[in-house]
């Protein structure tokens, strides 16, 4: 996986989360609602510094990362849609969110 | 005889001419000039559209970042906002100049491998040579200078290829060399402003997936207004009627946004620059296909290009 091809991954994940935080079932939910939207401003910094970042897409960590990452965005989506799951959801969002800290933490 | 059979009559008979033209050594000005001049109005596009997605990047960053403040009823200053931009005026000097350069030096080749009159191929020539030029000093200067972009880094490699490549095929032309020199020069050094595409490409890329998410994070914040307003026991009907425009404003942003990625343009624009160099190279038995291609390539481009330029041009006049 390329450094823009991240990018593109982690804005699919932001869309579908921006779907789940525009559902009124979730709004009127709104503790709920405030963790995921805390985790997606998190999830949004992350990708603004990942724009800006120079990473080695050839070191075998970031690989790595990217791999966890990948299968992590595909246990999302499985679950995203179904808000009975929420905390499945907010799990998944928050192990996107820590392999990307590791990926940011070896370049900043 | 019916339509499609005369249709087919009158692209053999084209196509007999055609062959017979480049067997004689000549390519058809007539059929050749159009496409280039595409070429060229497509390029310009780009270049503009390119700068306007540039500046528009520490724009929506501004926006975004106010948003969320003043949804979240946090405290706002100039110099936090302004700590959210992503591209120094010299870096973004530096991609759009690197544009520019390309085109002027793949218009240089237009006229060139077109048979202009030679006042007008060295004219373009040193067009293309002083737009390397300034590329080059840019690339000093950004580098020097405070960078939001590490990659600004990365362009010195790309860049000083590319001006190094350009640069001595732009002068054999200039100098009036054999056609044959100037071939063969091509050839070898052509292939070395391929990094600079591909380095565009990349971080348009990016830079347009901040964008999308900048802009979708507006939609969240206006939804979840509306929806918690209609739940109130009262809601205010005025700031619903405010809420509901802005959200028909954000939806039709959207629309624009989705046409304003910039990717799928520059990878048309190297492929149009491809083609065109396939032209030049080609064998005179070769040349009706390369320049079927370049055809091709140059209505690709513009079909990719003319979209862009729209949506860019929207999504930083239009904003909710």
């Amino acid at each position: 996986m390329t450094q823009a091809e991240l990018v593109t991954a982690i804005g699919n994940t932001l869309t579908q989360m921006d779907n789940t935080l525009m559902d009124p079932t979730l709004i009127n939910q709104p503790a709920k609602w405030q963790q995921v939207y805390a985790m997606r401003k998190h999830l949004d910094d992350q990708q603004r510094t990942l724009v800006a970042a120079t990473i080695q897409a050839d070191d075998a960590s970031f690989q790595a990362l990217t791999v966890q990452i990948q299968q992590a965005i595909k246990q999302l989506q499985q679950v995203i849609d179904n808000l009975k799951k929420m905390d499945s959801i907010i799990n998944t969002i928050a192990q996107i969110s820590a392999d990307l800290d590791e990926i940011l933490k070896a370049v900043s | 005889m019916t339509i499609p059979r005369q249709l087919q009559a009158h692209r053999k008979t084209l196509l007999a001419m055609l062959v017979l033209l480049f067997l004689m050594g000549c390519v058809p000005d007539q059929d050749y000039t159009p496409v280039v001049k595409q070429f060229q109005r497509s390029a310009d596009t780009l270049s503009q559209a390119f700068q306007t997605l540039l500046t528009n990047a520490n724009l929506v960053e501004y926006e975004h970042y106010i948003d969320a403040q003043a949804f979240d009823h946090a405290p706002l200053s100039p110099s936090e906002i302004d700590s959210r931009a992503v591209i120094t005026s010299e870096e973004l000097k530096l991609r759009s100049d690197a544009i520019r350069a390309l085109a002027q030096y793949t218009s240089a080749l237009a006229t060139l491998a077109q048979g202009k009159e030679e006042g007008q191929i060295v004219a373009d020539a040193t067009a293309a040579s002083t737009s390397f030029s300034t590329l080059a000093t840019d690339a000093q200067t950004a580098a020097a200078g405070r960078h939001l972009i590490p990659a600004t880094a990365d362009y010195a490699g790309p860049i000083s290829s590319a001006a190094s490549a350009a640069g001595i095929i732009l002068g054999l032309i200039e100098r009036h060399r054999t056609h044959e020199e100037i071939h063969q020069s091509i050839e070898k050094n052509d292939p070395a402003l391929t990094a600079l595409f591909n380095i565009l490409g990349t971080e348009s890329q990016a830079i347009y997936e901040r964008q999308k998410s900048s802009q979708r994070a507006q939609g969240v914040l206006l939804f979840t207004d509306y929806n918690r307003e209609i739940a109130q026991p009262a809601p205010d009907k005025d700031y619903l009627l405010q809420l509901s425009d802005r959200i028909k404003q954000f939806r039709r942003n959207q629309a624009l946004v989705a046409r304003a990625d910039p990717t799928a343009a520059i990878a048309a624009f190297k492929k149009s620059h491809d083609a065109l160099v396939a032209v030049i190279l080609a064998p005179k038995d070769a040349k009706p296909r390369a320049l079927a291609e370049l055809v091709t390539s140059v209505k690709s481009f513009a079909a990719e290009v003319e979209p862009l330029a729209d949506g860019v041009q929207s999504t930083s006049s239009k904003k909710d």
